[in-house]
């Protein structure tokens, strides 16, 4: 067990980071549904992404995507979601409809959700499958640093017939592990 | 419901997380991973509720889910459609979660994070096989039917046949290895006065380890004798590094420890407890270096062998010994050589040459043969008389006399020093000298 004074340390630090974190997100307030950099970074990178839309009156979906994109001009995040093998999202995700996304390193389980509405779906390019593949290949290559096999991840990261689903960012959600879950870091711009 | 939630139980192990999906009053979907989704029975599952206090309150106020299990060996996912039912802060449900919540934080040094708040029950609306579009690798071939009922009785039966308890320590162990398989097995003791489990007998491992200690609470097999409850990890590569660290900053900690055998890998443990008339009388702990290389049936089957040989134990130590008393032989120390036993009264730790040998109720009792050696020239003990005998200065003690001498004869034998004890009938132990004790008794500790 940690020395009472470090785990002191370490609540205080963590609150120095929330603070510059929440602070980096105000300055981004007036611009519409803009993300951090570090955001940014964070949902951008080799990080497992969980969707979800509504299905119905009391159940929402879930499917895995397949790398993440962000438009800074439009404040955009764009998920890649395999048709065959999630059609309930595809089917149920429609423009101007909410949606949620969660971004979660697997080395430290660092995690945020993004909760916004969607404003656009598509078929994904032939550059955005070949950005996608990418991501699974620097996925895969982390979680085997971290002891899990391509089979254990073999029906994870699907790339078949890829739907990018784009939506506008309204709310951001601290989803890491511990009391901090759940924390709201950002608003809409009233 | 197409799909048996029973056939699921491996994608209910938190090998890899579980997904939840809910929504809220304006159908806003929010997502939560889970470390647990617990197995009830074919209609329904609990979920461990820790921080998602945003999915509590959907599901509360809505009732339906989706949940997303994975199968950690084959990476096989299933979606479940569920309805909330009610929630547990305590009892048998939320006990069960808790200690294998518990014991999972503790591997990956999460221990003080993930708290259990509830013990959430759903019932089960539908559950479905999420065909994989790409599949990255060929699924490994699905697991073989087990038929152990067979093999159990078998094992059972015979431990129940044996009428001592070294004999019983000893089928067991075989059997488990030789019958099931089990490459690398352990007994641990429990004893009533006392917070840890001693090692009593091993299978897979480099000789040694007998009265090797693991305290209560600490670790899987100290989970398992607090909270008496099975726990299997199925995968520890994620966890090894930890495991590791952890194993560096235990090894040796002072010179009265005897290091506990293991593998220096494990990737895969189970340990179950061995329980009679509702008290803990051990915990049985396998390890192997293969994930996955424990299944559900593998739990049960422990389960059975270890309430037969707890029971059997228990009933070895309340049967009263042969009431004739043992004769008083003497015999003459020995004139050649001579070592130095240190005693240490405090603790009841025994040196010998400067080498720790044993402590607790083990070291006092032999310090007691040794001292009734040198005094009167007596080397025969009968358990009867060990039970009863002041002059031993034994601790008052009621249970485990029988495995604690198994335990100080093995670690005697381990030891290969001038001492050594046998049993010439059952109920009775004769000490044996190769050499002059010296004894020496350090007061203070």
């Amino acid at each position: 067990m940690l020395p009472k004074r470090a785990v002191l340390f370490l609540k205080a630090s963590f609150l120095v980071k929330l603070i510059r974190l929440i602070g980096s997100q105000d300055k981004k307030m007036t611009a519409p549904a803009g993300l951090s950099d570090e955001v940014v970074a964070h949902l951008t990178s080799e990080v497992m992404i969980i969707v979800s839309v509504r299905a119905g009156s009391d159940r929402a979906t879930i499917a895995r995507s397949t790398g993440a994109l962000y438009c800074g001009d439009k404040g955009w995040v764009s998920l890649f979601v395999s048709a065959p093998q999630w059609p309930e999202t595809v089917e149920y995700a429609g423009v101007g409809g909410l949606i949620a996304a969660t971004f979660t390193r697997p080395d430290n389980y660092i995690s945020y959700q993004i909760k916004g509405r969607i404003v656009d779906i598509g078929p994904a390019t032939e550059a955005e499958t070949t950005q996608a593949a990418s991501y699974v290949e620097n996925t895969l290559a982390t979680m085997a640093r971290l002891g899990v096999t391509r089979v254990q991840l073999s029906h994870t990261f699907a790339q078949g017939q890829l739907v990018r689903i784009s939506f506008l960012p309204r709310e951001l959600f601290i989803q890491t592990p511990g009391p901090q879950a759940g924390l709201k870091l950002y608003e809409p711009a009233q | 419901m197409t799909i048996s939630l029973g056939s699921l139980r491996d994608s209910f192990d938190g090998v890899i997380p579980s997904i939840i999906a809910t929504l809220d009053e304006e159908g806003q979907p929010n997502i939560s991973y889970l470390s647990h989704v617990h197995y009830v029975d074919e209609s329904h599952v609990a979920l461990s509720n820790q921080f998602f206090s945003k999915t509590a309150t959907n599901v509360r106020r809505l009732g339906g889910a989706s949940l997303v299990v994975v199968d950690g060996r084959s990476g096989q996912q299933h979606q479940l459609n569920i309805e909330f039912v009610r929630a547990f802060d305590s009892g048998p449900l939320f006990d069960k979660m808790h200690t294998h919540l518990s014991a999972i934080s503790a591997l990956h040094g999460m221990e003080n994070i993930m708290r259990l708040k509830s013990a959430d029950l759903y019932r089960v609306r539908d559950c479905r096989r999420i065909e994989a579009a790409t599949p990255l690798e060929a699924a490994p071939p699905p697991l073989p039917a087990r038929h152990d009922l067979h093999r159990i009785t078998h094992l059972n039966t015979h431990i129940a046949a044996q009428d001592e308890s070294e004999t019983m320590l000893d089928a067991a162990l075989d059997g488990l290895h030789n019958d099931f398989g089990f490459g690398h097995a352990m007994i641990l003791i429990a004893h009533p006065d006392s917070d840890s489990l001693s090692a009593i007998a091993q299978r897979g491992y480099a000789p040694g380890g007998v009265g090797a200690e693991v305290r209560i609470g600490e670790g899987l097999i100290g989970t398992v004798a607090a909270s008496r409850q099975a726990l299997r990890i199925s995968d520890l590569r994620r966890a090894r590094r930890y495991v590791s660290a952890v194993a560096l900053a235990t090894e040796a900690q002072n010179d009265r420890e005897i290091p506990l055998p293991g593998l220096a890998q494990p990737l895969c443990q189970l340990a179950v407890p061995m329980l009679s008339q509702g008290q803990l009388r051990g915990v049985i702990f396998v390890e192997s270096e293969r994930a996955f290389a424990f299944r559900h049936e593998d739990e049960d089957t422990l389960t059975l062998i270890a309430q037969q040989l707890a029971s059997s134990l228990h009933l070895c130590e309340l049967q009263e010994q042969p009431a004739t008393t043992v004769p008083v032989t003497t015999a003459p120390l020995p004139r050649e050589g001579r070592f130095r036993l240190r005693y240490y009264p405090y603790d009841g730790s025994v040196f010998i040459n400067d080498d720790y040998l044993i402590k607790g109720v083990p070291g006092r009792l032999l310090y007691g043969f040794v001292r009734a050696f040198v005094d009167d020239g007596r080397q025969d003990f009968s358990n009867r008389e060990i039970r009863r005998d002041t002059a031993l200065k034994l601790p008052d003690f009621k249970d485990n006399l029988e495995t604690r001498l198994i335990l100080l004869r093995r670690r005697l034998e381990e030891k290969e020093g001038p001492i050594g004890l046998e049993r010439p009938e059952r109920g009775r132990i004769r000490l044996r000298l190769s050499a002059h004790p010296d004894i020496e008794i350090i007061s203070e500790g």
